[in-house]
């Protein structure tokens, strides 16, 4: 035992430097396992807002109608945007083949949200869209009252929490609020309608008030119900008897006979519509999910390379600047296996402190990082970045190590059969 | 027999450097190789030590192939059977001479306490004043002294020196020449050395001259009756080193030796 623990102080003591120096060449590593921990995050982050979306979310026996050039959905009505008239809606509404629809509607009215804390009020032009309550039944709490009706709900997208503690509270130096404190907040919608000085303009104003918060929406604006949107524009239209003011961005239809699909995609697509299943959904997040996957492959192979590259070069050079040793050693009957696992253990070691640390700052980025990330563009705290967990931590100390050794070992081998006489012939 | 290297030639590409050499080593014998420059004497040693295969013929080490074993076995045999000393002592600069001393004892993965086996060995070699000072600051007859501890911490049966006097003043190459002259006798070492030092091959039992690869015997200049004498007298004193030895073994060997040791002086 005694001479065990001299022989490991004794590598301590003078290998200490090499271990050293591969740590210096194996930073790589280090950035390469923050990476993977990251692009792991990422990944199920963004998986999980797709397939949690609340209008991009589809069942088996659901279809998405589009208009016919549209390339996404567009949910404010912009001049020459593409969209599904009233009466197109009626059409698709009456074919038999359908149990349900419902609608994302859209007006191309501004309309200015107003809210008020202590005598101080502060309005905003917002996008707006409606929504069948159908549409987010089970998706959004309290669904059930999500109906035209006075105050007029509203749904809005959790970031804007922020923006409104910006906005209200802070100005009267109050704390910030919470989603609670705001859930039946009171806000006024001014609709302006129509084009201004000119005969078909007027001014809408109703009282509203914030019916749920909800980061299924991707959608920087907010929702009311699209029969409360339905009933604006033909109050609009019997008033100036102007156009028809509300169309459809999308119509979500529940077919009856899931068999009958592919008539029914045909069909439609005869009537001018573009029409999405959940195949097509998957393909698209495939697809998505494909240019992530490349991105950070692309990313990861470049740390990757340069890792095994420097790893490689550091061990390489202290074959060379070592050469005499390792031929002594040889000669005073060090196995080849001794000198190569020397290398194998070395570099292991540095692996699984690269692996363990690469973790955890992973984990550090993706906490601290997500939470600024979302400061900068209050869109994504939507998406959320979930730390990676133990296994994740099992999984990178073996990939670096494994790394680290593959790099290691060419070099390992070169030192162990190494010129056994360049310490004899000096 | 100990060693037998038999019909053993080898090539350096189309370059032959041994041409069918044929060598035997006895326990206890002194053996003195001479020959130009890049004549093959330090590849003899190579072969003989299992690190270089001969491209042809055979070496056997207590009658077992050495040629044929795998690079583990021959590894432990260079370790525990054979002890090294080289021209240019090749100590390790950044180990102390203690440390230089039980390196090759680290090959085990659970090395043996050698502390008192290598305060025995510096005393008989007189480093003991030295065992904690960088090869760096020793002299030449110091540095060798120091190669020589490491080259028998294992109490190895053969000694391969490959000119060990060949950097050292002619003073210090008498005290080691003095030192061989010990070490076969006191641990019935055998040894071969490399070497064109007249002292040196004085004490050997036979000389062989390598040139152009070839080995040929020459006969030692010396009285050959007062070579027998000595060489008696040695063996005599060697047995009964051994006796005392095996009697007194473990703990007490270290008091045999300083016996034997004053016996010799």
């Amino acid at each position: 035992m005694k001479g065990f623990l001299y022989k490991l102080f004794f590598y301590f003591k003078h290998d200490s430097v090499n271990i050293l120096r591969s740590f210096v060449s194996g930073l790589g590593i280090l950035f390469l396992i923050a990476f993977f921990v990251m692009y792991l995050a990422v990944k199920s982050a963004v998986l999980s807002y797709i397939s949690g979306s609340l209008l991009d979310n589809l069942a088996s026996d659901e279809i998405k109608i589009l208009p016919k050039n549209a390339k996404a959905v567009e949910y404010v009505k912009r001049e020459g945007s593409p969209g599904i008239s009233q009466e197109l809606y009626s059409k698709i509404k009456s074919m038999p083949d359908f149990k349900a629809t419902s609608t994302i509607s859209r007006t191309p009215f501004s309309i200015r949200l107003k809210g008020e804390i202590l005598g101080k009020s502060r309005s905003t032009f917002v996008p707006v869209c409606g929504v069948d309550r159908n549409l987010i039944k089970d998706k959004v709490p309290r669904w059930q009252s999500f109906y035209n009706k006075k105050p007029v709900p509203i749904i809005v997208p959790k970031f804007t929490i922020d923006l409104m503690n910006n906005y209200m509270s802070s100005m009267e130096n109050l704390p910030p609020l919470s989603e609670k404190d705001f859930i039946g907040f009171p806000v006024e919608l001014k609709f302006h309608a129509g084009k201004r000085n000119t005969p078909f303009y007027k001014e809408y104003f109703f009282d509203g008030e914030v019916h749920s918060f909800t980061d299924l929406l991707n959608f920087p604006g907010v929702i009311v119900p699209t029969d409360f949107l339905a009933e604006v524009t033909a109050q609009y239209r019997r008033e100036t008897g102007g156009q028809a003011a509300l169309d459809y961005a999308v119509v979500y239809a529940r077919v009856k006979d899931p068999d009958k699909l592919p008539v029914i995609v045909s069909n439609l697509k005869s009537m001018g519509l573009k029409v999405e299943s959940q195949k097509d959904i998957a393909e698209k997040t495939q697809k998505t999910m494909g240019l992530i996957n490349e991105v950070f492959f692309a990313i990861m192979a470049v740390f990757l390379v340069v890792s095994i590259i420097s790893i490689f070069n550091s061990y390489l050079a202290i074959v060379y600047i070592r050469s005499e040793r390792f031929s002594l050693q040889r000669i005073l009957g060090f196995p080849k296996i001794s000198i190569l696992s020397a290398f194998i253990l070395e570099s292991a070691v540095v692996g699984a402190v690269y692996g363990a640390g690469g973790y955890f700052i992973g984990n550090y980025l993706l906490s601290h990082g997500g939470e600024i990330l979302s400061k900068w563009v209050p869109m994504l705290s939507a998406v959320h970045l979930e730390t990676a967990g133990a296994d994740i931590l099992f999984c990178s100390v073996l990939f670096a190590s494994a790394v680290c050794v593959i790099a290691a070992a060419i070099p390992g081998i070169f030192a162990s059969n190494i010129n056994l006489f360049k310490a004899v012939r000096k | 027999m100990l060693l037998s290297v038999e019909n053993v030639s080898l090539f350096f590409g189309k370059r032959k450097i041994l041409d069918n050499v044929s060598l035997k080593i006895s326990e206890g014998e002194i053996v003195a190789i001479t020959g130009k420059s890049g004549s093959g004497k330090t590849s003899l040693l190579g072969i003989m030590s299992g690190l270089l295969d001969p491209d042809e013929g055979v070496v056997y080490y207590k009658g077992e192939n050495i040629i044929k074993w795998w690079d583990f076995k021959k590894s432990r045999y260079r370790n525990k059977e054979i002890g090294f000393v080289f021209q240019f002592f090749n100590l390790l600069p950044d180990l102390s001479a203690y440390e230089n001393i039980v390196y090759p004892s680290l090959v085990k993965f659970f090395p043996t306490d050698l502390k008192g086996e290598v305060r025995e060995l510096s005393k008989i070699l007189g480093i003991e004043h030295i065992l904690y000072q960088k090869p760096e600051t020793l002299s030449g007859g110091e540095r060798q002294r120091v190669a020589i501890a490491r080259a028998i911490i294992n109490r190895p049966k053969i000694l391969l020196a490959d000119e060990p006097t060949g950097n050292l003043d002619t003073g210090t190459a008498l005290e080691i020449k003095n030192l061989f002259l010990r070490l076969r006798d006191e641990f019935n070492m055998s040894l071969i050395i490399v070497t064109h030092d007249e002292p040196l091959i004085e004490i050997a039992d036979r000389h062989y001259h390598l040139e152009d690869g070839i080995l040929t015997e020459k006969i030692i200049k010396r009285p050959q009756r007062e070579n027998k004498t000595k060489r008696t007298a040695s063996v005599k004193k060697t047995k009964s080193l051994d006796k005392k030895a095996q009697a007194k073994a473990g703990s007490k060997s270290s008091a045999s030796r300083k016996t034997a040791d004053k016996k010799i002086k």
